[in-house]
This record gives structure tokens, C-alpha cells and sequence, in this order.
């Protein structure tokens, strides 16, 4: 920058400087700006550049790209560094700092800064006692206290979540859900744990580049999986993963630079120093991750709750140990050599269900498409049925258990009967056996039991022929059916065959065929058959390991005994006999393994590409997709500090640099950021922007201190840079502004006195609910539902519903409520919440009157009202003492008599509306859910709730005083 | 003047606005406090308004905007294409598909002729389909453009274009940045509400109305036909108006407590912002209760007290406009026809989504005409982009349907400051691509703000290093479809 300028100025001479000359120029050609410019320079803005180039047109860069310089010393000992450079400007502004605000002030502001809750009252009390004795000792462990406190990752977490954009939905048309919950929780921990900031943005920037990257750190990448997914039909998904990256790009820039580099995807930034080349080259980064705006936001990782990963490890070795089990019992059996077929005419052949399926079969309970349906058989069980299968189905409803393909499908023969064997617990409307032979006519064989009221088959044919009555509930019953009366004739193969049943309950014992054909299945008998008959051509139903070595086999590589164990296991009649409750229990392992997986939740995270995969970034023209320029590789703009050379250039080296000590805006950026929140305005007014276009740093040098002590002191930690800042005066000053401050300080950028901040939208609804002692404190796990009114949710194409919480997660804290982007919940964006489309540096603190309606008339602050009224008259049935501690509760202070008076004046004046209408005061309270004790007094406690919604609605309580 | 005066908290009381807006002003880093706070006389007229008087003098004062969420067919409403007829079936010029893409066509589509018959009407003789037969008996009160285009296929990108001059989230709305520069004209009402039909948001969300990085106080409110008109506006059971009267003087009467002791102008504009709640308490629901309407008012519109619907909409649109609400924004779902099903066609869908739509928005134009509210006030009808002249047939459907198409478009204005019976632009034969005077999104948000006494390059608010502008870097007057 300052060399393209230099070029057109000549130092010392307004008058031979191309600069000058053109300003200063009376021909329109020559003139800069252009005449049909809107934006002249006026005569006056002309002469100021006049005299500064004549006086040696002195430069500097901009203040926050060069390096913060530490201060020199110029406090004393006892005094703190941050209230000599406060005091300072102070004194030079002619103002006198306010005293310290009272006890009470004190821990209401550091409790709702730092933990975003108000103390409770006894914790005021105490508080109020140790000050009196030992005013900086009871502020230092109140500090201590809250840094500890389960409650702090909540707060911060709170903050963080605007700048990575969180929400539960993809955003878009569509806005689908996502679960991305679980990296909300990691930064609660985070910032529970105090993960310094520089590991902090590690993992959060990098984590899947960590050497073997724990779970947790892979997690944290989901920062950058905030971005937008576009799911509408018809949506070209490169263009919106190009979207997701210059998302990711001016979202870290903006995070960790406190720079909006977004301007310079369409062309050089107009203000700072940021080309578009140098855009791309950022850009560059960021392109080499493997989301690309797939509907599924693959990559995703599938995370388990802590209990559920310790229930799993024990799953996975009842599986192991069931598995081995099996398998040695398999491997040492003898299965004796049949040398005649053993099936005798007349005996029940094992064909169908009882858990002895045929080979290989694929067996389904459909409903729920269940593959583990079989339990034990009850002891009354007929001799031969070793399992069962319980099916409901709901009224009207049909459901059935079946099987389709196995290795053998069966041959009908003549005189085949089917034997049925069932229980029915509570009566169908009809039951019926459907077979499906292996041709074009599918299941349409069916004898069926009861009324036939379905739409299938031809009643009276062999696709639908009656059997007989319903057979009576409670007792096991045994049924038969003629094969051939079904269409089964000699000489069919049939491929499958399904119990069906259209409402009621039924244990299905099984389906055995009776024939009087001697089976010629040798290979279900004899290993060395099996070979023989499949070596050749294995079946399809193999699986392809199985097929590999049943083929080897003909080369005389047999490796006889997994391959034998397997027969034993899954094709051998005997074997299976012998082997099915060891296999039962395998699969009841197998079932519980799967159950605790399938509650895993799906989180999308970022994962590197590498190899021929990388992708070559190129500039993009105008910003857009399709109109590719030259490519480019991942660097940093030269304004800023050199990356190191011998690192590879991707998303690790440039979360290092962002630390690197040369760095010279991601200490003042985030420590800007702290001073705000507690503030209320940052050192440097713009959050966003510290470039040339931001505000100057009221307090450059303390800001460079402030940035020098964090890095180099407190190592990055958080929690040392909140008691750095806390335990100065300035922080614990009173907040009242005198008639000289008004005037010479309006804004108060000196400090002279507190500023009086409107808490966030988060903390107004936590406040509440904790003042009426109705605050969940359940930490974590998947997004709630806190009541909101009907019809905030009607998303196009997107059926979902807000189903409302019950229990305590109606009242949890506001961040774990479920967010929405094109619907978040409405009292949250009244209190200037962003939609978290984009990342938001800054909310603007607005005052409207939708958010009076919110908190005068929104149930959760009446059931908040209802909450502190009945605690108020807990140990007291004078109203006024109610009031008091009412008040009390609210603001942390004594009320003044002029305040009580007015609430009493209040008070009588309520009373005697619901005296005389106590409808009205059983609907108030029924509003806040607030179920009157026997000795409590309706008319005093609708009454207190008035009293108790005043109270809330205070500004004192609205804002941190 | 001591801040803990009572002269003070007066002084405030009048001014308290002007300073919040002050105040909100400067946090983003750059407006002179001075200037806003220097002229008195602006409090006056628009006490929210940013500046201290329009550019130049507007035509319009209020703006109906009237937003057919997912776009209908141009060739079907307004503009007539007989080659289409022609054609019918026959596989389209290539022309039309190389290089295109498409949100939904695969392979070579065919053209689709519309079903439909125009007709010539009023004195200015402009052709209208006849599935709008109320609104061509008022053709004379329209501003035809034809010639509209857009940059964006798909509709959230589309709509969050035309509201907010970028297809992306984060800028604020047309209604958020009118309201931001003229401020409101009504003490008691919302200055930019909105109001849905067809039981879906807009597909790009309630951004189409946010307020972006603007104040959000400048947001759309949206006020439901069912349950409260206004979020959390009715009390809660068991307070009346009476009881909630002596609570908001209550908690103002405790609020002036502490602006006494803390001299925080910010506490006594909330004073202001709770009487605001009291009031709007009753003043929204009153404005919002069509059934003060007469019977021949309520037939004309095709209007039902009690429903949700587009018809009721259009006559709230008349009696919030007749309050001053300086914008008011409709939305009605079911536009987006692509021919997928039997509920999805142009042969059924689009004349009962014209039936809903043309006589209340006829009875609106005629409404506001007779009570004079017209000539200052600008109607604007529109989708967020065009149909193609292909049937879309996806997956060998059936039924009829158009793609979406970005090259061109048709839309309406009518009223305050726009040209009477007039046609603006022109496509080619096959209504494809523009062949006379072209009007971008933004020359038509330049134009929209030019009608209300805006210079759209002027209008800028300072955010992230930048001046941003409702119509970012473009946007040119279209002066021929001025008045």
C-alpha cells in the first residue's frame, strides 16, 4: 500500500506531487475523483492533504497490522496496570472515576458476566458480610468461586456460538436437522476446563489433523461444519460447498483477525490491504476437506454418549466372548456321518420358523424390519418349538413374519401338510399362511383362519381358501393345511412362506412341513457332500469370503476346518441343532451391540483430502464458480506475518500461525472481544473490523498490554485473562453518571463510571428462570424445546414440528434450546439474537417494544413470576415481607420505601381485583403452573405473581448494572 | 443539565428515540452522532427515520408488496407467446438449453404452449390472461414490466435477491432499510409488517424480512391471523387490560426511579418502549380485526373474518396502510408449479392459486383508489424469478409444469408515482430471453426506493469496513415506467 501511494507523492512538495496535481486539477479529464464522481473533495479536505505532503507526508501503517509493543511501566505496585491506563485518559479527559459500585452491585455484575446467571440470595448475604470486613478478600474468592463454577463453559459457550454461526438445522430452503450438538458441548468443556485459546482454536481448526486425532479433537472440527447445507432440489452442489468454504474463510478471518475479508472474494479489498489473489490463496486452506454440500454432510463422525461408550465396550465382548464361544464349541464337534437320508416318512421336516430356519434363509418381522426376533419358547411350548416370534399388529393393520430364499428352497411332494403351531394372546381379525412359490405367481397361496377382509387373493380359490374358525385365545393351538388345497402341488418349489396376521397379538411357534418324500440334502448332512456340491458353483448366498474358500477347495487347498466350522454353524442340520442356543446368545449380543450403535449420534466434522484427491484451487472471478482464473496455493496476505516455510500448507500450519508470536491481531482481537462482554463497548469500538475502516483503539496501549500479558503471562488462558480484567478497579466501579460525564463522555469510552449493559438474549431468559428457582441445571445432550407459540415453524418442504419438552428440559438454560436458522426460537431474536446464518462479531443492543411484550406476557416469564411468588411467601404470610424478598431476589438490593411503597400502592389495588374475581387469580396462577398448597392464600399469591411480573420487567433487572 | 433531574428525564422523553437510534448508529462505527441528533425538526414527522428529509420528493409514502412465493409462469399470466402455440410439444431450439442449467430439466425438453387465452383490456388495450379476469378490469391502473430478470434459479437465493439485494444471508431486508431511512409514521403500530398466507413461510425464511446488521428494531413484524396477531401481544390469562395498565405504570414508575439515580438514557427510552407494548396492545388487534369491515367490503375482497387467507391479507394490507404503516409485505405459497403431480399442475394448481389471489388483489387496487390512498402508495406484485418455456416433465411426468427460469420474468406495479396502463420491456417469441429494456433486481430496488424519495446509492449504512447499500454495487432508475 504505501508503495503504490508513494509512487504519485513526493515528499516535501504538495506542488510536484502527481497526487496534488490531480486533486488540485481544473481540467476535468485530469481530475481526481472524476467529476461525475458523487463523492468530491472539498476545498478544505484539499488543502489538508496539501499541507501534509508539504510537511513530509509522514506514514505509518496501520496501527493493528504492526506488532503490539508492551508499555512501559509507569504504574506503581499497589496499583493495578489496567486502572493506571484507564486513569490516565481519565484524568486527561478532566473527569473523576466513580467509586467502587455496593457489595451488592458488585456480585450481581460478576456473577452475570461470568457465569450469566444472578447469585442466589444467600450467596447476597454472605457476600455482602465478607466485604464489610475484607473487601478485596471476598472479591478475590468470589472471583475464584465463579471461575469454578459448573455454570462458567455455559456462559462463554453462549458467546462463542454466534461467531461459529451453531445452529440445529442445515439453514437454506429446506433447513433440515442436523446433530451437531455435540460440539456445542465441546466448547462448554472447553471452556470449563480453561483449554487455552490457542489450543482451543487448534482443534477446532485442525483437530483431524492432530496425529491420531482423539475423538474429541475430531469433534471440535465441527466449527467449521457450522456452514450452510443446501438440501433444495435442483441446487448445484459445488456452487454452495464454494459457499461453505468463503464461509469458512471470512469466518476465521473475522474470529481470529477481526478482518471481513469477504469483500475481497469479488475483487481487491477497497480498504485494507486484502487482493483477491491473496483472498484465494486463503481460500486455498480451506478447499481441501472433503464435505461437499452433500444432502447426507458427509464426513460425518458418530459419536456416543458417555454412558452408552461404556455400556458398548461391554456389548462388544459379550459379542467377542459369545463369538468364541460359538466357535470353539463348533470347531470341537463331531458331526456324525448320516449314510442314509433320516428324514422317515411322516416326520416333521424343519422347513420353516422355530428358530431352525432353513439354510442361509433371509428371515423378517416386518413393522419394524426386525432381523433378531426370536425368543425363548415358554415351557409350554409344543414338543419341537424351541422358539417363538411375538408379532402385534395395530387394528386394521397387517403384519407378518416370514422368510424368502435360502439354499434350499424346498420341493413340494405329494401329500405335503403344514403344520402350524401358534398362541394367541389377543385374537386377530383373521390369520393366515401365504406361500410364495419360486415362479411368476408370488404369494398368492394362502389358507387363512377367521373373517377374510382383505384385498388379496380370490376367496374360496387356492390364493385365498378358508380354513376355519379363529382359533380360541390364551392356549397354544395346532393347525394344519392341506399343501396341494393351496396350489402347493408336487413337484413346486417353494421359496418362501409368511405367518400373516391383521390386528391382534400372536406368538407364532413355527411353520413344519410334513412329508413323506425322504429329503436328498446330503450336504446339510455331511461336510465332505457340501464340498462336493457347491465347489463347483457356489451359491450367491454365500457371503464372497465363504465363496472364495469353498472354491479353493478344488485347487486342494482345503483349509477344511474355519471352512468346516462355518458348515457346522450355518448349513449343518445337526450342527445348528446342537449349536442354537450359543447362537441365540451370540445374537441377542449381536442385538444389543447394534441397539446401543444406533444410538450414536451422526456429527458432521471436517477430513483432510490427500493425494490425487487435492483439489487445485483457483481465483475465482467475480467471486462465482463457474468463471475459474488462475490457480492459486494456500498463502497468507503479505500485510500480515510470513507462515513458516517447511510446513505443509494446510488448516494446521495456518491455526499455528494464527499463534505465532509475530502475529499481530489475534491476542488484541480476542482480548477486544472479553473487554466488550464485560464492558460493553471494546477497547476498539468495531468488533469486526480492525482494519483500516474500524474504530481506533480508545486505549491503544492498554490494549497492547492487555494482548502482551495474555500471550505471554496467562498463556492463552481465559479464565486468567477474566481475573486480570475483573479484578480492577475499573471493573468494580459504581455506575451512576454525574452531569460532567454526560457532557464530556456520553458514551463513557473513558470508564469513568460502569456501563449499565442490557444482558443478551440468553441471559434475560436464564435470569428469569433462575430468580423463580425454576432453572434446569442439566448440562448437555441434544436440543430442547422450551414452549414458543404455534406456528413458528412452517418451513416449505419440511414437515417437521416444535415438539414441545417436557419436564426439566422446558427450563433449561437458553443455549441448549433447539435453534432453528430460518425459525429460531422468536423471544431469543427479539432480544437481538442473530439468525447465526453468518458469523455475527457483534450484536447491536436494541430497546423495542416487542421485547416489553416478551417479558411481560411470554408464559415462561409468567411461570418465572409464579416461581418467585411462591418462593417469596415460603416462611412468611405477610405480603409485604413477600414483596420485599421478592424484590430483593430480583435485583440482589433492599428495595428503597419509596420503591416498596409503590409496589404496596400496587398491591392493594390487586387485591381487591382478584377478591372479587378469583377466576381471574386461579387462571394467573394456572399460567404459571403453580399448584397452591392448602394454607397458602389465592387472592395474596395472584397478587405476588403481579407484583413478581413488575418485577421482572424492571430495567434494573434487564440490564448488569 | 444533571442527568438525575426531572427536566432531564423530560428532555429525554421527547428525544429518547432519536438518541437510541443514535446510539445504535454509531455503535456500528462511523455515523456522526451530530447528525442525527442535530436537526430537530426530524423527530417530528419520523421520529425513527435516519434521515432528516427524503432525498427528493417521493411519489409513494407506503408500499404493498404482494410476493408470490415460488414464482408463477409468465407465459400463463402476462405474457402471451403464440409461437408457444405452435410448437407445442415439439422438442425446443437448442439454443435454449446450451450452456443453460437448469434446477430440475434433464435431457431435451419440449416446449409447452400455455393452456391458457389472453385477452386485450382497458383503454391502454394490455393483454392479461384469463385466468385474472378482476384484475384485467383494472389493467389501467398497471405498470407491466415484462422485462425483469434475475441472477438466481433456485428460490431462497431468489427471494433474499429481490428483498435484500444479495442471494446470500446477513443483509437486511427492502423493509428493514425503507423503515431505517424514513422511520415509522405511526405512533402505535409496527412500521414494516408482514403477513403469510398459504400456510408456509417463504422458502428463504423470515430473513426475507430481517433487518440483517440494521438495528433490529427495523425488522418485519409479522402479525398471524390466528392466535396473537403479534407475538406474546395479549396478556397472559387472568391480567385484563386494566391490570396490565397499572403494572407498565408500575414498572415506569420504578424505571424513572433508577433514570433518576443512574442517569442512563437507555432507561428512559425503555420507559417509552413499554407505553409503545401498552398501546400496540390495543391498536394492533383493532387493525387486525377485518370483521369491522362492512358485508360489502369483506364480498369484495372475497374476504372471511376469522380465516387465515390471501384475500384477508390484501384487505389488512389496506387497513394497515390506511394507518401509515409505511411497508407491508405479503406472502402467499403454492406458486412453484413444476408438473409433478396432480396437486403440482398448471392445469389445476395455477387457476386455483388465481382464484385465491385475483379478486381480492383487484378489490385492494380499488379499494385504496377509492379512499384515495393510491395515489401514494405503491402496489407491487411479483415471484422471485421466471418459468421456463419448456415443460418440465421430470421423471416423464404427465402433468404440466415450468422449470425455473432467471432470464426473465413478469411483474406489476401500480399506484404511488408508477405509469398508468402502461408496458414496460419486451421478450422474444418464444418469451425466453429480454429483447427490449431489460430491469435487473437491483434497477428495480433502485426504482422502488427513487418512488420513495431515496437516492439507493445514498442510502448506506456502514458495517465490517464497507458502506453497504440495499442494491450493493448496481442498480440504475428505470425512469420509463416512471409517472
Amino acid at each position: 500500500m504505501k508503495e503504490q501511494l508513494f509512487g504519485v507523492i513526493e515528499a516535501g512538495s504538495a506542488d510536484s506531487s502527481e497526487l496534488f496535481q490531480r486533486i488540485s486539477s481544473d481540467e476535468p479529464e485530469k481530475r481526481m475523483p472524476p467529476p461525475d464522481h458523487s463523492e468530491a473533495l472539498s476545498s478544505e479536505e484539499i488543502s489538508i492533504l496539501k499541507q501534509w505532503i508539504d510537511a513530509g507526508a509522514a506514514w505509518e501503517e496501520h496501527w493493528a497490522f504492526t506488532p503490539p509493543k508492551m508499555p512501559a511501566v509507569f504504574w506503581t505496585q499497589e496499583q493495578h496496570p489496567i486502572d493506571a491506563f484507564i486513569e490516565k485518559k481519565i484524568d486527561a479527559g478532566g473527569l473523576t472515576a466513580n467509586g467502587p459500585a455496593s457489595a451488592a452491585v458488585l456480585i450481581r455484575r460478576l456473577s452475570l458476566d461470568l457465569i450469566g446467571l444472578p447469585p442466589d440470595p444467600d450467596r447476597v448475604a454472605r457476600f455482602i458480610e465478607e466485604d464489610a470486613i475484607d473487601a478485596d478478600g471476598a472479591w478475590h474468592s468470589l472471583i475464584d468461586e465463579l471461575l469454578a463454577s459448573d455454570s462458567f463453559g455455559e456462559r462463554w459457550a453462549s458467546a462463542w456460538l454466534d461467531l461459529a454461526r451453531y445452529a440445529d438445522t442445515k439453514g437454506y430452503e429446506q433447513d433440515g436437522m442436523r446433530n451437531i450438538w455435540p460440539w456445542r458441548d465441546w466448547v462448554i468443556q472447553a471452556f470449563d476446563r480453561d483449554l487455552p485459546f490457542d489450543q482451543f482454536t487448534i482443534e477446532q481448526l485442525a483437530g483431524d489433523l492432530i496425529e491420531d486425532p482423539s475423538e474429541s479433537n475430531r469433534i471440535a472440527t465441527a466449527f467449521h461444519r457450522n456452514t450452510m447445507t443446501n438440501d433444495e432440489g435442483g441446487t448445484q452442489n459445488e456452487e454452495f460447498r464454494v459457499a461453505a468454504v468463503v464461509d469458512r474463510v471470512n469466518t476465521t478471518m473475522q474470529v481470529w483477525q477481526g478482518m471481513t475479508a469477504g469483500c475481497a472474494q469479488c475483487h481487491d479489498h477497497k480498504y485494507d490491504p486484502i487482493s483477491q489473489v491473496e483472498y484465494y490463496q486463503l481460500f486455498d486452506f480451506f478447499n481441501q476437506s472433503e464435505d461437499a454440500d452433500l444432502n447426507s454432510e458427509a464426513p460425518l463422525l458418530k459419536v456416543l454418549g458417555d454412558e452408552d461408550k461404556a455400556l458398548l465396550i461391554g456389548a462388544k465382548q459379550q459379542v467377542k466372548d459369545a463369538q468364541q464361544s460359538l466357535d470353539q464349541t463348533a470347531k470341537a464337534l463331531v458331526i456324525p456321518i448320516a449314510d442314509a437320508s433320516p428324514t422317515e416318512a411322516g416326520a416333521l421336516d424343519e422347513i420353516a420358523f422355530s428358530g431352525k430356519m432353513p439354510p442361509l434363509c433371509q428371515s423378517m418381522v416386518d413393522g419394524n424390519r426386525k432381523e433378531w426376533p426370536w425368543v425363548q419358547a415358554p415351557p409350554d411350548a409344543p414338543d419341537g418349538i424351541q422358539q417363538v416370534i411375538r408379532q402385534t399388529a395395530p387394528a386394521g393393520q397387517t403384519r407378518q413374519v416370514y422368510f424368502e430364499k435360502s439354499l434350499h428352497p424346498h420341493v413340494a411332494a405329494a401329500g405335503d401338510r403344514y403344520h402350524i403351531d401358534a398362541r394367541i394372546v389377543e385374537p386377530p381379525e383373521w390369520m393366515l399362511l401365504q406361500v410364495r412359490l419360486d415362479d411368476q405367481s408370488l404369494w398368492e397361496h394362502r389358507g387363512y383362519w377367521g373373517t377374510a377382509t382383505f384385498a388379496h387373493g380370490v376367496d374360496g380359490t387356492e390364493s385365498l381358501l378358508f380354513q376355519g374358525e379363529l382359533p380360541a385365545s390364551g392356549d397354544w393351538v395346532h393347525l394344519v393345511i392341506d399343501a396341494a388345497s393351496i396350489g402347493i402341488e408336487a413337484g413346486k418349489t417353494v421359496a418362501g412362506i409368511a405367518m400373516t396376521q391383521q390386528g391382534g397379538v400372536i406368538e407364532w411357534g413355527g411353520v413344519r412341513r410334513e412329508s413323506i418324500r425322504p429329503t436328498e440334502r446330503d450336504d446339510l448332512f455331511s461336510f465332505s457332500s457340501f464340498i462336493d456340491r457347491w465347489s463347483e458353483k457356489p451359491s450367491d448366498l454365500f457371503e464372497p469370503k465363504i465363496r472364495d474358500s469353498i472354491a479353493a477347495t478344488r485347487n486342494g487347498t482345503v483349509n477344511g476346518s474355519d471352512l468346516e466350522t462355518w458348515w457346522k454353524k450355518k448349513i449343518s442340520t445337526e450342527g445348528r441343532r446342537i449349536l442354537a442356543p450359543q447362537q441365540q446368545l451370540l445374537d441377542q449380543a449381536s442385538k444389543q451391540q447394534m441397539d446401543i450403535e444406533a444410538r450414536a449420534v451422526s456429527v458432521p466434522v471436517m477430513a483432510q483430502l490427500t493425494g490425487e484427491n487435492l483439489r487445485t484451487t483457483y481465483l475465482l472471478r467475480r467471486g462465482s464458480h463457474l468463471s475459474p482464473g488462475d490457480p492459486v496455493t494456500a498463502d497468507i496476505p503479505q500485510f500480515l506475518p510470513p507462515i513458516e516455510e517447511d510446513q505443509t500448507r494446510n488448516r494446521m500450519a495456518l491455526a499455528h500461525w494464527l499463534f505465532s508470536p509475530a502475529n499481530p491481531l489475534t491476542a488484541r482481537v480476542h482480548v477486544n472481544r472479553v473487554w466488550e462482554q464485560l464492558f460493553g463497548t471494546g477497547l476498539v469500538e468495531t468488533l469486526e473490523d480492525f482494519g483500516t475502516q474500524g474504530a481506533l483503539p480508545s486505549h491503544p496501549e492498554l490494549l497492547d498490554w492487555l494482548a502482551l500479558t495474555w500471550q505471554q503471562q496467562d498463556r492463552w488462558s481465559h479464565k486468567q485473562l477474566l481475573r486480570r480484567i475483573v479484578t480492577s478497579d475499573t471493573y468494580r466501579r459504581s455506575n451512576q453518571r454525574g452531569a460532567l460525564q454526560q457532557q464530556v463522555d456520553p458514551d463513557n469510552r473513558l470508564l469513568s463510571h460502569a456501563t449499565r449493559i442490557r444482558l443478551p438474549a440468553e441471559v434475560i431468559r436464564d435470569q428469569a428462570l433462575a430468580i423463580g428457582g425454576i432453572l434446569s441445571t442439566k448440562k448437555f445432550g441434544p436440543s430442547v424445546y422450551p414452549p414458543q407459540p404455534d406456528g413458528i415453524w412452517q418451513v416449505v418442504y419440511n414437515g417437521s414440528g416444535w415438539k414441545e419438552s417436557e419436564g426439566e428440559d422446558r427450563v433449561r438454560r437458553s443455549l441448549y434450546t433447539f435453534f432453528r436458522r430460518t425459525a429460531p426460537y422468536p423471544a431469543m431474536l427479539t432480544f437481538d439474537a442473530p439468525t447465526r446464518d453468518v458469523c455475527t462479531p457483534r450484536r447491536i443492543r436494541t430497546n423495542t417494544p416487542l421485547q416489553a411484550l416478551v417479558i411481560l406476557n411470554d408464559p415462561v416469564y409468567i411461570e418465572a413470576a409464579a416461581g418467585l411468588a411462591r418462593w417469596s411467601l415460603t416462611g412468611t404470610d405477610q405480603l409485604t415481607q413477600a414483596i420485599e424478598r421478592a424484590f430483593q431476589r430480583a435485583t440482589c438490593r433492599p428495595a428503597t420505601a419509596q420503591e416498596l411503597k409503590l409496589l404496596q400502592e400496587l398491591s392493594d389495588q390487586q387485591r381487591q381485583v382478584f377478591e372479587l374475581d378469583p377466576a381471574s387469580a386461579v387462571s394467573l396462577l394456572e399460567g404459571g403452573r403453580w399448584e397452591l398448597e392448602e394454607t397458602q392464600n389465592l387472592t395474596d399469591a395472584a397478587t405476588l405473581m403481579v407484583i413478581a411480573n413488575v418485577l421482572l420487567n424492571l430495567d434494573e433487572v434487564l440490564v448488569r448494572g | 443539565m444533571d442527568p438525575r433531574s426531572d427536566l432531564f428525564l423530560q428532555s429525554h422523553l421527547e428525544g429518547t428515540r432519536r438518541w437510541f437510534l443514535g446510539q445504535a448508529g454509531l455503535g456500528i462505527g462511523g455515523l456522526a452522532l451530530s447528525s442525527l441528533m442535530g436537526d430537530q425538526q426530524v423527530g417530528a414527522a419520523d421520529p425513527l427515520g435516519l434521515l432528516s428529509t427524503p432525498h427528493f420528493a417521493p411519489r409513494a409514502r407506503r408500499i404493498i408488496c404482494l410476493h408470490m412465493a415460488g414464482s408463477p409462469p409468465q407465459q400463463e399470466l402476462f405474457d402471451p407467446k403464440p409461437l408457444l402455440k405452435e410448437l407445442d410439444g415439439q422438442p425446443c431450439p437448442t439454443d435454449l438449453i446450451d450452456g443453460e442449467t437448469f434446477a430440475f430439466i434433464k435431457g431435451h425438453p419440449k416446449i409447452l404452449a400455455s393452456p391458457f387465452q389472453f385477452n386485450s383490456h382497458g383503454q391502454s388495450g394490455m393483454e392479461i390472461s384469463e385466468l385474472l379476469p378482476h384484475l384485467a378490469d383494472v389493467a389501467d391502473e398497471l405498470c407491466l414490466i415484462r422485462s425483469m430478470h434475475t441472477d438466481q434459479f433456485n428460490h431462497a437465493p431468489a427471494q433474499l435477491f429481490i428483498y435484500s439485494g444479495s442471494p446470500r444471508f446477513g443483509r437486511p431486508s427492502m423493509g428493514s432499510w425503507l423503515t431505517w431511512g424514513l422511520g415509522s409514521m405511526n405512533q402505535d403500530l409496527p412500521a414494516f409488517v408482514v403477513l403469510v398466507s398459504g400456510n408456509k413461510t417463504p422458502s428463504a425464511g423470515k430473513s426475507v424480512w430481517g433487518s440483517g446488521f440494521l438495528p433490529s428494531v427495523h425488522q418485519g413484524i409479522q402479525c398471524r391471523t390466528s392466535g396473537d396477531p403479534v407475538l406474546y401481544l395479549g396478556n397472559p390469562p387472568g391480567i385484563d387490560s386494566v391490570t396490565r395498565r397499572r403494572t407498565v405504570d408500575a414498572i415506569q414508575e420504578l424505571d424513572k426511579i433508577a433514570a433518576l439515580r443512574d442517569g442512563d438514557p437507555e432507561t428512559i427510552a425503555r420507559i417509552e418502549q413499554y407505553e409503545l407494548a401498552f398501546r400496540m396492545q390495543a391498536s394492533v388487534p383493532e387493525v387486525m380485526d377485518i370483521s369491522r369491515e362492512s358485508p360489502k367490503t369483506l364480498e369484495e375482497y372475497g374476504a372471511e373474518p376469522g380465516k387465515s387467507s390471501f384475500a384477508n391479507n390484501c384487505l389488512l394490507a389496506r387497513r394497515l396502510v390506511e394507518q401509515d404503516v409505511r411497508f407491508v409485505q405479503l406472502f402467499d405459497w403454492g406458486w412453484d408449479i413444476h408438473g409433478t403431480a396432480p396437486h403440482d399442475d398448471i392445469m389445476t394448481q395455477l387457476p386455483k392459486k388465481c382464484g385465491e389471489t385475483d379478486q381480492p388483489i383487484a378489490a385492494l387496487l380499488r379499494d385504496l383508489r377509492q379512499r384515495g390512498l393510491l395515489d401514494d402508495t405503491l402496489v407491487i406484485w411479483t415471484g422471485e424469478f421466471g418459468r421456463t418455456a419448456m415443460n418440465e416433465e421430470r421423471n416423464g411426468s404427465k402433468f404440466l409444469g415450468r422449470d425455473h427460469h432467471p432470464h426473465c420474468y413478469s411483474m406489476w406495479m401500480a399506484g404511488g408515482g408508477v405509469k398508468k396502463g402502461h408496458v414496460h420491456g419486451a421478450t422474444d417469441e418464444l418469451g425466453y430471453r429480454i429483447v427490449k429494456d431489460p430491469v435487473g433486481v437491483h434497477d428495480l430496488q433502485a426504482t422502488i426506493l427513487h418512488l420513495m424519495g431515496i437516492d439507493h446509492e445514498r442510502l448506506t449504512y456502514p458495517y465490517q469496513g464497507r458502506d453497504f447499500r440495499l442494491t450493493d454495487v448496481s442498480g440504475k432508475l428505470v425512469p420509463g415506467i416512471l409517472a
